[in-house]
């Protein structure tokens, strides 16, 4: 580097020198994303205000205690439950919470479906939700394999040939305890609150759906983000991506 | 934020971009209260259904002629695990396939098993040395020819057909069944002290948590399934969606369950893999209903959406007339 | 609760007392859902708005005053 040349603009050169901190696009990509005020908003539009809105989070609360309840249980052993009276009370949170779970995740598919809420953007949204859906049937099928009961034997004798039909009985064997023990409070329930996560994430980015039929101003500025795969609506313009245009409502 | 809201040029954009005050986490802590409230109070009223295990030694006991026919089956090689094939064995009787497609083979033999000497040879030699009867028994099976050992595994399975218990034993009329009436009579004293329990947890190791062998065994003979069939749980009752007792089940099995009672599934030998083949096409269709013309449009057609959105729609309808209007005038 | 349920059947469907109580109570609680008045939040921004003529606050998610109607359910999704 010439020497003239640091001498005229010395902070600018050696900012373009600096190596790039990789810590800081990830950080400012993440604030860019999903600004905490959007995470947290304080304001809906107008829009949100129906019961079919608390589905979901009803699922989530009761996702909270089949994992409180699944720590409790998993701490004393699986044998517990049987021969305790506390345990028998933990292990019935446990199987109404799971209930209660499902009962409220298939009313909020039921309510997304209706609200058709896959539009503008939030494809991805919908679909981690059915794989939500889907690993979670498979989190209670193990749940259901570890009771140590009637119910758990009769399961795993009848579902083995289901399973050995798809290749899958030779690596994931559902007459093994201890397998499926493992993976039921180890694996599946990291796995549902991982994708839980994760939805609730894409959820708030996107922000909620408007209403079908709603004129275009309704919708948020996300979908002309240039993010959405298939859009029929052409690419953003660099004004519609900045923070400012697709900041936190407030 | 942009000048043209705030100038409320047309009252129906303000109206279709107002936000109103919204609290997500005191939604959710009014949840978690309100849930669990509803689950300590179903806990604490209904429990939870929790039907005991069934042991070897209680169907030995209970049904020791089952047990008896089960554990000549498995020595003929004439039950289902011994037929099985993959992962348990070089069979094929349980082997599922639709034309060529059949992945149940793909991986071969993963977890052998070898039902006549794993439930019925193994637990007579470990039981052998305090026992010179099942000792003898023994020699003089292993050293009868193969052709030999058919003939009295078959003339002994007829025999089972009208077999007797009585006293703990398991009785059939006379003949020819060479060492057999000794073997089972000790294999069933062994099963109905809990012997066999053990036997075929034993892997060589200390501890163990596969119950593939007792459970294959149980599932071979016609007790447990009896037992199953007492609560609604086998396939062809919806049993994937029942529970024991007077509790809810799986009800979100409801269209698994469905389709194994409908044709082609429920006379096919290869049901369950028809059935997952199945239901992996609709869960496809189902992540993917954004993109599929007809199944995303349905929520258009059927309008639950005005019931959703009613207020909103209404208070539109007096800012702006209809918002198709207003999208069309726009 | 540990004695046996009934079991209800109609052709080929058969279905469960508690499975069939839960089904029913699913559909009764998304109905109430969909018809029952939602509370809403007192809105102080609604007097500011009212002081202002104006009917509340806008949020910056929903800038755009330009675009097509959205016609479809299904067009622009992803």
């Amino acid at each position: 580097m010439p020497a003239e040349v640091s001498q005229v603009r010395p902070r600018e050169t050696r900012a373009a020198r600096r190596r790039p901190n990789w810590t800081a696009a990830v950080r400012d990509r993440i604030a860019r994303a999903l600004p905490i005020e959007r995470l947290l908003p304080e304001r809906q539009p107008a829009y949100v205000g129906s019961w079919v809105y608390v589905f979901g989070v009803v699922a989530i609360a009761s996702l909270i205690w089949v994992v409180a309840s699944g720590v409790v249980l998993s701490f004393f052993g699986p044998g517990w439950w049987h021969i305790s009276r506390v345990g028998r009370f933990v292990n019935s949170i446990h199987f109404w919470a799971v209930q209660l779970f499902f009962v409220f995740t298939v009313l909020h598919l039921w309510g997304q479906y209706f609200a058709a809420s896959w539009r503008n953007g939030r494809a991805a949204t919908w679909m981690v939700g059915v794989v939500i859906f889907l690993v979670s049937l498979v989190a209670a099928f193990t749940g259901y394999l570890s009771q140590q009961n009637l119910d758990a034997q009769w399961i795993a004798v009848n579902a083995k040939d289901a399973v050995n039909a798809t290749g899958a009985g030779a690596f994931f064997n559902v007459l093994d305890f201890g397998q499926m023990y493992g993976v039921h409070v180890m694996l599946f329930p990291a796995l549902v609150v991982t994708l839980v996560a994760v939805h609730l994430i894409l959820v708030r980015m996107r922000g909620v759906v408007h209403p079908i039929d709603a004129p275009p101003e309704v919708a948020e500025v996300v979908e002309a983000a240039g993010e959405v795969p298939g859009a029929a609506e052409p690419a953003a313009t660099a004004a519609d991506i900045t923070p400012a245009a697709s900041g936190p409502a407030s | 934020m942009t000048g043209t809201s705030s100038s409320a040029a047309w009252s129906g954009a303000a109206v279709s971009r107002r936000t109103v005050p919204y609290d997500l986490v005191r939604e959710l802590v009014l949840a978690l209260i309100g849930s669990a409230a509803l689950i300590a109070i179903l806990a604490a009223v209904l429990s939870s259904p929790d039907v005991p295990p069934l042991t070897i030694q209680a169907w030995a006991q209970h049904d020791p002629v089952d047990f008896v026919t089960t554990a000549v089956d498995e020595l003929a090689g004439q039950s289902m695990s011994a037929a099985y094939g993959p992962p348990y064995t070089h069979g094929d009787g349980s082997v599922q396939s639709i034309g060529p497609f059949s992945p149940q083979t793909w991986a071969g033999v993963r977890i052998p098993v070898d039902p006549a000497r794993d439930f019925v040879l193994a637990p007579l030699s470990d039981a052998a040395p305090g026992n010179p009867t099942v000792g003898s028994a023994l020699a003089q099976y292993d050293a009868a020819s193969a052709s030999q050992q058919s003939a009295w595994l078959d003339a002994y399975s007829k025999a089972l057909g009208s077999a007797q218990a009585s006293d703990g034993h398991v009785v059939v009329a006379a003949g020819n069944y060479g060492p057999l009436p000794q073997m089972m009579d000790a294999l069933l004293a062994i099963a109905r002290t809990g012997g066999m329990d053990g036997l075929l947890l034993r892997s060589g190791r200390f501890y163990q948590t596969d119950f593939t062998r007792p459970l294959l065994f149980m599932g071979d003979g016609t007790y447990l399934a009896g037992l199953a069939q007492e609560a609604h749980l086998l396939g062809n009752q919806w049993g994937m969606m029942n529970e024991t007792g007077s509790y809810p089940g799986q009800s979100w099995l409801w269209l698994y369950t469905l389709l194994y009672q409908i044709p082609p599934f429920n006379t096919s030998a290869s049901a369950d893999l028809g059935v997952v083949v199945t239901m992996g096409v609709l869960t496809l269709l189902l992540i993917l209903v954004p993109y599929i013309p007809i199944l995303r449009d349905i929520p258009r057609w059927i309008p639950v959406h005005r019931l959703i959105w009613r207020r909103w729609y209404r208070e539109y309808a007096r800012g702006a007339g209809s918002p198709r209007a207003r999208s069309h005038g726009a | 609760m540990e004695t046996p349920t009934t079991y209800l059947q109609w052709g080929f469907l058969v279905i469960s007392l508690p499975n069939l109580m839960l089904i029913l109570g699913m559909i009764v609680v998304f109905v109430v859902a969909l018809l029952a008045p939602f509370p809403a939040e007192p809105d102080d921004l609604d007097d500011e708005a009212a002081a202002a003529g104006q009917p509340g606050r806008d949020t910056g998610q929903q800038d755009r005053s330009s675009g097509q109607p959205d016609r479809s359910v299904g067009q622009r999704n992803g």
